[in-house]
């Protein structure tokens, strides 16, 4: 299975110059500068998982997620995000935790 | 293709129309950018307010006070899953979703927490968010922790 949460972040009356980048345990979206922004922080660490920024925000269809992936820090508009690929038996349950935070 | 083959396939293709049109149609819940739950906490320099929806999108979130993280140009927040054999898409991101979730059972375990329990509207998944606030404080900003409990409920074991 993968595991997607995502949020689309515009910082500000403008969409499109905000500044993302993420790492293997989080993804960050901020106002130019340095400001005001949002973060995405992984609690849990016992499956792949990795934080991504997604531009342009389009909804990301969970199979084909990295179509809009972006691997370096970027300026414009976009989304940050984190993925899990866990395995999940017949009849058990997998548990993550993410927290959003202001940065 | 002989004649009766044709015949053959012509049935078989309207009572497969049949069948569909018979299916119970899921009763699932729409997406929603509407604000169903509120929180905020936090002196003016780390007040932090968020809202979820009915669906458990988090549809606004500011922190400080007007500074807008989500709800400009509209709400894009939630989860998705991809259940990677036989590569079927499940997502709900509040201004959209894949149509395929059933409705959402919502729980409030206490002041500070919203449980939302989910299944897909084939009764493969079962998804349970719990949604806590974080408060802020004087010296800190306050957060959302959320918890994903994914369970695999199909007759075979999926991946």
């Amino acid at each position: 299975m993968t595991l997607l949460r995502v949020a689309n972040v515009n910082n500000g009356p403008v969409a499109t110059n905000d500044e993302f980048v993420s790492s293997f345990n989080a993804a960050f979206g901020q106002e130019p500068g340095a400001s005001w922004g949002l973060g995405l922080t992984t609690n849990t660490f016992t499956f792949a998982h990795n934080g991504v920024v997604l531009s342009p925000p389009a909804p990301p269809d969970p199979c084909h997620y990295v179509t809009n992936i972006q691997n370096f820090a970027i300026v414009g508009d976009g989304a940050i995000g984190h993925v899990y690929a866990i395995t999940i038996p017949k009849g058990a349950t997998k548990t993550v935790a993410m927290t959003y935070k202001p940065i | 293709m002989t004649f009766a083959r044709l015949i053959f396939a012509a049935a078989l293709l309207a009572v497969s129309t049949a069948a569909l049109a018979q299916q119970p149609q899921s009763a699932a819940d729409p997406a929603s950018t509407t604000c169903s739950f509120s929180y905020s906490s936090g002196p003016l320099t780390t007040f932090t307010r968020y809202c979820l929806s009915a669906n458990g999108n988090i549809v606004q979130f500011d922190s400080p006070s007007g500074f807008e993280y989500i709800s400009n140009g509209g709400p894009l927040e939630g989860y998705g899953i991809c259940d990677v054999n036989p590569n079927v898409a499940y997502y709900d991101y509040a201004s959209t979703d894949s149509g395929n979730w059933g409705p959402t059972t919502v729980t409030s375990p206490n002041a500070t927490t919203q449980v939302f329990v989910r299944t897909t509207a084939d009764g493969i998944w079962q998804l349970k968010q719990t949604i806590v606030q974080i408060k802020a404080s004087a010296a800190s900003t306050g957060s959302v922790k959320i918890t994903m409990a994914l369970k695999n409920a199909a007759p075979s074991a999926g991946t």
